[in-house]
């Protein structure tokens, strides 16, 4: 995978206002843009992840019960 | 928030390009820290990120509204691309400007006057009355009909409603400087025959007129006076106005449209006296299911009962009574009503024109353009974006076409008002721009051009790329029936507008003649005057021409005065007509003459010759002798080798002078020839010159006099010194401003002038049309013909031949279009010359002016068009493909 398909997705997060970003100096004294989680952004991620892991929980139980 | 976005968006892109930059930077440091050499690290680094222009592509395209987005690109690109083609531009822009303007001006002119010339109620109801003689055809005149024969037209079957009307002029005096007041008189019902409200007051009303029979003293003024004697002022109501020494009250103003027989007096009521022997116009409306050849018979029968009473007041030989209805007896003359239909039919072809045009201009540009599409499409626009684009701009281009189109409509409408010759259009009728007509032509001509513009994008948007890539110049030029199509439309346009240009080349002509033209009278330094005797103040004959011989000496006395004489009717126009009958001569001809009433010194003071006999003497004015001067078109009346000197003239106008309010002393039905003298333009003077009779001013009481002042120098100098002499003799007499003859003259032009200037214009208009057409059929040809004359440059055609080959298509189409419009123009030319043009025959002059402008015009069309292909390069025009 393309690194740069990266940048539109970030985009997206944050016009939506889940993640906050701000220029600053990287460890080897380069300038970088740096991306953080916002207050929305941490209840979105987890809703998300709360979804994901029932989904993933669902799925388990759909897959698993033959093993156990 | 997305709309915040999107104004923000080339701010987030430059954010992001900056950001991904610093990533490939930062890649590229990591990767050099690797080993590798400066190169390979950025390059590996980009391969990393993947297309950069892409992703900021992406992110840009989130940002964005993408419609407002892309039509807003389209728009810019659409004015850069038409930018980059002024020629084309221009010329579609003009013709959708012209079409739209020109169209719906003329259009709103010929509502304004033609169609919707009233604001009565009903007025297609209207009917008015009149008797022609069988064997003439000529009618009387409108006020045939006396008081007391309306009476008796109001209760036949046939008719609804009827009014009549009186049209008078009084002496408007009291605490206002004297004038002229027009005050016409209707009866009570006028108002709410004609159903129009006042804008301020009430309107005459039945009970205006009292039980005995006496009108009430009380006016309804119109809008002008209202604002010339009041300022507007709602005060008005109420006041009086002094009129022939009788206070009227004014009870209410009507809107500045309604001009019933006058726009700048008032009316007064009119009692129906089965008595009053004086004249009335009646106008009547129908009974529902009575047709107007009914209502005629028994109107007819009504003549036949009152000519057998007054076999005087009716045409000698036998007469029928028609009906008019009112819309067709505007006060548009023949000449302005044939001129705005011609005018209409003429741009109707414009709008077409216009029309068709703009539909060639485009198609050429689509052609010439397909390569484009396909380019754009094979690097990935889908078909929807191709059409879009195309859309964009040919609504951008029809958008700024209609704006120009309504500014134009606004300027021509302004124009043809201004020049409009008052007297020849109804009181009523208002120009105004029609916004109907406005939207409508806006309307095709704009759908034209965005139709016409789609076309080649339908065309080219088409799935197989490689056929629209491969297309460029292939199909056959000018082939097929598109191409026949629109090289007819071209050659019916070249047509049109020669028949537009040899128009406006004969109106051109015939004021040219008109200004040449002997008017029989010398009509330089002579001012002109009118008396008035009110029947109270001046109640006999003797008072009367005491007043006018006193005036005549006064003004006679005054230094720089040549002159002066009383020249009533046919000065220098019209007059009273009146039957008359040669003593001795069978009457086998029964026509009119003109009547003149003069003092001795007419004919010197106009300086009109005498041919045979003798001038009138100051003792035959002194004594009221009944003798006659003739004019020489009089002197046809009598058969050749008669000499009409010392014979005997019988008038019917004399007979009828006793029943005038001021009683003559003797009244003569004859009067003796004792002179013949030149001809005058005395019918106007584009007609021939009118039988007519000079007779002493002293024989007939007429309530005012007209005078001649010939002067040594400027008449206009003059003008105050006149004005106080009349005003030293009589301080009541109105101060209407004197005018001079060359005036009066001048307005005789206007007609003739106003036809010039429209035709003039709508040629010109035409011609350019008619241009454009060429231009843009033939850039058409050449964007299709490209390869093919790739190709002749390639096998040796040098430039010169490729001009001859454009130059010969676009010649033939203009021989064509010449040819069917000059003979069309012949066709046409009885029609045209009788209906508007006094032009005895098609001249060659405006005909080699027609075909010098045309060719010229045509030679400039080609031109353009013809250089373009003849530079192109050989190379470059194969590769078009």
């Amino acid at each position: 995978m393309e690194h740069g398909s990266l940048y539109p997705a970030l985009h997206r997060l944050e016009s939506r206002g889940w993640v906050a970003s701000f220029w600053g100096t990287s460890e080897n004294n380069r300038k970088a843009r740096y991306y953080r989680l916002t207050v929305l952004g941490r209840k979105q991620l987890k809703e998300h992840t709360s979804s994901w892991d029932r989904l993933v929980h669902a799925v388990n139980r759909v897959l698993r019960p033959a093993e156990k | 928030m997305e709309f915040l976005r999107f104004l923000r968006r080339a701010q987030w892109d430059e954010e992001r390009a900056r950001e991904i930059e610093a990533y490939i930077e930062q890649e590229t440091a990591d990767n050099l820290a690797c080993g590798m050499n400066a190169e390979e690290a950025r390059q590996a680094a980009r391969r990393k990120l993947g297309n950069a222009v892409l992703i900021r592509e992406e992110i840009y395209h989130m940002n964005s509204l993408g419609a407002v987005e892309d039509l807003w690109r389209d728009v810019r690109y659409g004015v850069r691309a038409l930018r980059r083609s002024p020629a084309f531009t221009s010329v579609a822009l003009l013709s959708l400007a012209l079409g739209i303007g020109a169209s719906t001006s003329i259009f709103s002119a010929v509502y304004g006057i033609l169609i919707s010339p009233y604001p009565y109620a009903r007025s297609n109801e209207i009917w008015a009355p009149e008797v022609r003689a069988l064997k003439t055809g000529r009618g009387a005149p409108f006020s045939f009909h006396q008081m007391r024969d309306y009476v008796e037209l109001k209760k036949l079957p046939a008719f609804a409603e009827t009014m009549a009307t009186r049209p008078d002029r009084k002496l408007l005096t009291g605490d206002r400087p004297p004038e002229n007041f027009t005050a016409v008189a209707v009866t009570a019902n006028a108002f709410q025959f004609l159903g129009v409200a006042p804008v301020l007051g009430r309107t005459i009303q039945p009970s205006d007129v009292r039980a005995d029979g006496q009108p009430e003293p009380v006016i309804v003024i119109t809008y002008n006076a209202w604002q010339r004697l009041f300022d507007g002022s709602p005060g008005a109501l109420g006041t009086k106005l002094v009129l022939d020494a009788q206070p009227f009250t004014v009870i209410g103003v009507m809107p500045p449209r309604f001009g019933w027989w006058n726009n700048d007096g008032g009316w007064i009521v009119l009692p129906e006296d089965s008595r009053d022997s004086r004249g009335v116009a009646a106008i009547v409306r129908l009974n529902k299911r009575v047709s107007p050849k009914v209502a005629e018979e028994q109107l007819q029968a009504l003549h036949l009962r009152l000519a057998k009473e007054r076999p005087a007041d009716f045409p000698k030989d036998g007469f029928r009574t028609v009906l008019h209805n009112y819309m067709d007896i505007t006060a548009v003359s023949g000449d302005m009503r044939a001129s705005l239909r011609l005018l209409f039919g003429a741009v109707g072809f414009l709008l077409l024109i216009a029309c068709a045009n703009v539909a060639n201009l485009q198609l050429a540009r689509g052609t010439a353009r397909a390569h484009e599409i396909a380019v754009r499409m094979s690097i990935g626009a889908d078909r929807g974006r191709v059409f879009r684009q195309f859309l964009t701009e040919s609504v951008t281009l029809s958008v700024a076409g209609g704006v120009l189109g309504v500014l134009f409509a606004f300027a021509i409408t302004k124009t043809i008002v201004a020049m409009m010759p008052e007297s020849y259009v109804p009181n009523e009728s208002r120009i105004e721009l029609n916004v109907y007509v406005l939207l409508f032509s806006a309307a095709v001509s704009m759908i034209t051009g965005i139709v016409f513009g789609l076309a080649p994008a339908l065309q080219c948007s088409r799935p197989s790329l490689v056929d629209g890539l491969k297309d460029g110049g292939r199909s056959v030029a000018g082939g097929g029936p598109a191409g026949r199509t629109r090289q007819t439309l071209v050659i019916a346009e070249i047509a049109l507008s020669v028949v537009l240009l040899m128009g406006a080349g004969l109106t051109v002509r015939g004021f040219l003649e008109m200004q040449k033209l002997d008017a029989g009278f010398r009509t330089d330094r002579v001012l002109m005057l009118t008396l008035q005797m009110p029947v109270k103040r001046y109640s006999n004959e003797t008072q009367r021409v005491a007043f006018a011989k006193r005036v005549l000496a006064a003004i006679g006395e005054l230094p720089g005065v040549r002159s002066a004489a009383i020249g009533n009717g046919g000065f220098p126009f019209g007059g009273a007509q009146s039957g008359y009958a040669i003593e001795g001569q069978p009457n086998d001809a029964p026509g009119t003459l003109l009547l003149s009433l003069i003092s001795a010194d007419y004919p010197q003071t106009l300086g009109i010759g005498l041919r045979t006999g003798r001038q009138l003497t100051e003792q035959d004015i002194d004594h009221a002798e009944p003798v006659a001067l003739i004019n020489d078109a009089a002197r046809k009346l009598w058969p050749a080798g008669v000499d009409p000197i010392g014979a005997r003239v019988r008038l019917d106008l004399l007979v009828r002078a006793n029943a005038t309010p001021v009683a003559l002393g003797r009244a003569y039905p004859s009067v003796t020839v004792v002179g013949i003298i030149a001809d005058t333009r005395n019918a106007g003077l584009r007609n021939p010159p009118a039988p007519a009779a000079y007779l002493p001013y002293t024989l007939v009481p007429v309530p005012n006099r007209t005078l001649a002042i010939r002067t040594q120098g400027d008449p206009a100098a003059l003008l105050h010194a006149v004005r106080e002499r009349l005003r030293a003799i009589d301080r009541e007499q109105p101060l209407d401003r004197p005018i001079t003859l060359e005036e009066v003259l001048g307005m005789e032009a206007v007609q003739p002038r106003f036809n010039m200037a429209l035709f003039g214009l709508f040629g010109a208009l035409g011609l350019a049309m008619a241009a454009v057409g060429i231009y843009s059929v033939l850039s058409y040809i050449v964007a299709q013909r490209t390869h093919e004359i790739g190709i002749r440059m390639a096998l040796g055609a040098g430039g010169r031949d490729v001009l001859r080959l454009i130059f010969s298509m676009g010649g033939r189409l203009v021989m064509i279009g010449l040819g069917i419009g000059l003979a069309l123009t012949i066709l046409l030319a009885r029609l045209l010359r009788s209906e508007v043009f006094q032009v005895p025959e098609t001249d060659v002059l405006a005909l080699a002016g027609v075909v010098l402008l045309l060719c010229c015009a045509a030679f400039l069309a080609c031109f353009v068009p013809a250089r373009r292909a003849a530079r192109l390069d050989p190379m470059s025009a194969l590769r078009h493909e």
